[in-house]
């Protein structure tokens, strides 16, 4: 049998003598749209590292489709299908929004261990790179060198490498945080029209963004889900309210 | 675009020229064109996988025995022998790098390091092969496919290296230029990031490694072959920066700096020999120091500067 798109069975990650992972259970089915809510430091990006294959559990196993991945390493995790983005912007500073983006792209092809230039494989990567700028309203940036971009342009790229890999499962760790309000909008619009197919996880603080795109809500505190449902489930659930909810609305 | 390939073209036209701009030099030219070679081939580790490594010579000197064995014991055609040390290299640098992958930045360093000197130790106890501290004698190169004899004035010496430094700079050159050697220079960039977009960064390492392996033994058998003798110094420690220097010294990652870096040093090394022969080492010292804070990116970035200027003002 081919299980759920994503499964986390029991997942625990000790860092010396932290807790930062007990025992979590997530399952995204193909096409979920959920949500990864917490307080900061609830363990909510190591999680992310965990089922990315950065970082090792300590229990637990990782499954994708019915396969056990917990011993892949994360390269060969984003070969079968999983992406994600960085809280804090990962991208390649000194090269161009462009080069960045063919980096992922030729990768994505399979075609970025080709060991001379290749015409034919070169017009389908500039083509695709083409599209995701349009796509992001980074055309005008194609040229620049990300390290010179605003922070929020920045956090768009970071965002299009993710998209460029044409994941099944996407994991989102706070793809709006440090984006100024008025570029927020490329990056949910942009979110809003993943492919219905795609598996999607994404980690934000903003409630109404949450409650706007998830169908399922995760609250994870402490390393621990505290509490699962939908968006209606989570936002009447009291321990979630107190926790979590009540002191985002205060912020 | 346009413009690398210009300068692409001028490279290859230089090599062909130097014939006749400096007949009376081409033992000097064909010395140059090794030391270019195996400082082009170094470039791929430092300037585009970001990797600095003070072994090369190890993989220089494996060429230059295993071409020159091959040529006492074997056969003296030269080509062959050229084919024998790449791929004697080629082998170490496969086996090397499963190792040395693993480490990075000073771990590395200390690994390349102990590389060049068990490959080095390796040569001296063999020395009924290798002829140990003495050198490798009694290489005797057949002509050049067949036809063409090795003279004294070292014209074929040098149309054979040039031509060689041609073929793998043209191979270098489509290299740099493919997603290959792109997806090298974002590992360079920012490896981890390579991970997480797919990239089988160990595997891409590894490949890199072995060309550019390849290429110094090739550059190591030209150097056998020319000279019809390999010393114990061409896998020394001591060759090992000198390359390295040749290379930041041209710049990096830059496509063209081993072209630049090498002429120059040797230039450089001849006339201080010459007028100052107790203190080059000084002075060579001090030109890496002006080069490192007045042109970061060596002589290659300098001259980029200075062109940008001229085009500035023209327009
Ligand atoms: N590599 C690490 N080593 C030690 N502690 C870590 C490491 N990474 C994260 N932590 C700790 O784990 C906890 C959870 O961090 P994180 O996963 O970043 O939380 P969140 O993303 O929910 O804010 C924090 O207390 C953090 O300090
Ligand atoms: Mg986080």
């Amino acid at each position: 049998m081919t299980g759920a798109a994503l499964e986390v069975r029991g997942v625990s990650k000790r860092f010396g003598s932290l807790d930062v992972a007990r025992n979590v259970q997530l399952s995204l089915e193909e096409g979920a749209r959920c949500a990864l809510i917490g307080p900061n430091g609830a363990g909510k990006t190591t999680l992310v590292n965990l089922i990315s294959g950065r970082l090792a559990p300590t229990a637990g196993e990782i499954w994708m489709s019915g396969r056990n991945v917990t011993a892949m390493p994360e390269a060969a995790r984003v070969k079968a299908g999983i992406g994600r983005t960085f809280q804090i912007t990962n991208l390649f500073r000194r090269l161009t929004v462009e080069e960045n983006l063919a980096l992922a792209v030729a990768e994505q092809l399979g075609a970025a261990g080709r060991l001379w230039p290749d015409r034919r494989a070169r017009a389908s990567i500039d083509g695709r790179v083409a599209g995701m700028l349009a796509m992001l309203r980074l055309t005008d940036h194609a040229g620049r060198r990300v390290e010179l971009l605003p922070y929020g342009v920045q956090r768009i790229v970071e965002l299009a490498l993710a998209l460029a890999l044409a994941p099944k499962i996407l994991l989102l760790d706070e793809p709006a945080a440090g984006v100024p309000r008025a570029d927020v909008g490329i990056i949910f619009e942009a979110i809003e029209q993943l492919p219905t197919s795609m598996a999607v996880l994404l980690i934000e603080h903003d409630i109404d963004v949450v409650f706007r795109f998830a169908t399922r809500v995760v609250v994870l505190v402490a390393g621990e889900v505290l509490a699962e449902g939908s968006p209606r489930e989570i936002s009447e659930h009291p321990q979630v309210r107190a926790l979590y909810l009540g002191d985002a609305r205060h912020e | 675009m346009r413009t690398t390939r210009a300068l692409d073209g001028l490279v290859l036209a230089g090599l062909a020229a130097f014939p006749m701009l400096a007949p009376g030099s081409l033992d000097l030219g064909a010395r140059m064109a090794i030391l270019v070679l195996c400082a082009m081939s170094l470039d791929l580790l430092v300037g585009y996988c970001g990797l600095i490594t003070l072994g090369h010579a190890a993989f220089f000197g494996a060429g230059a025995y295993a071409a020159g064995i091959f040529a006492v014991r074997a056969s003296a055609d030269p080509v062959a022998g050229l084919v024998v040390g790449g791929a004697a290299a080629a082998l170490l640098g496969l086996l090397s790098g499963v190792v040395l992958l693993r480490s990075r930045r000073l771990t590395l360093i200390m690994l390349s390091l102990a590389t060049v000197l068990i490959v080095q130790e390796a040569a001296n106890r063999w020395g009924g092969v290798t002829g140990g501290a003495d050198g490798l004698q009694g290489i005797a190169m057949s002509p050049l496919l067949g036809r063409f004899a090795f003279d004294l004035s070292g014209r074929v010496a040098y149309v054979y290296a040039a031509t060689t430094l041609a073929f793998a700079f043209l191979m270098f050159r489509s290299l740099v230029d493919s997603r290959f050697g792109q997806s090298l220079v974002g590992i360079r960039e920012n490896e981890a990031r390579m991970h997480a977009l797919g990239t089988p960064v160990g595997a891409r390492l590894r490949t890199a490694f072995v060309i550019s392996a390849a290429l110094a033994g090739v550059a190591g058998a030209l150097q056998a072959q020319v000279t019809e003798f390999v010393a114990l110094n061409a896998v020394s420690v001591e060759f090992s920066g000198e390359i390295l220097i040749m290379l930041i010294l041209g710049g990096a990652g830059r496509r063209y700096g081993a072209f630049l870096g090498a002429p120059v040093y040797v230039f450089m090394q001849d006339y201080l020999a010459r007028e100052d022969p107790a203190n080059w080492y000084l002075w060579i010292g001090l030109m890496l120091l002006a080069i490192v804070f007045l042109a970061p990116g060596g002589l290659t970035a300098g001259v980029a500067a200075i062109a940008r200027r001229i085009r500035g003002r023209r327009s």
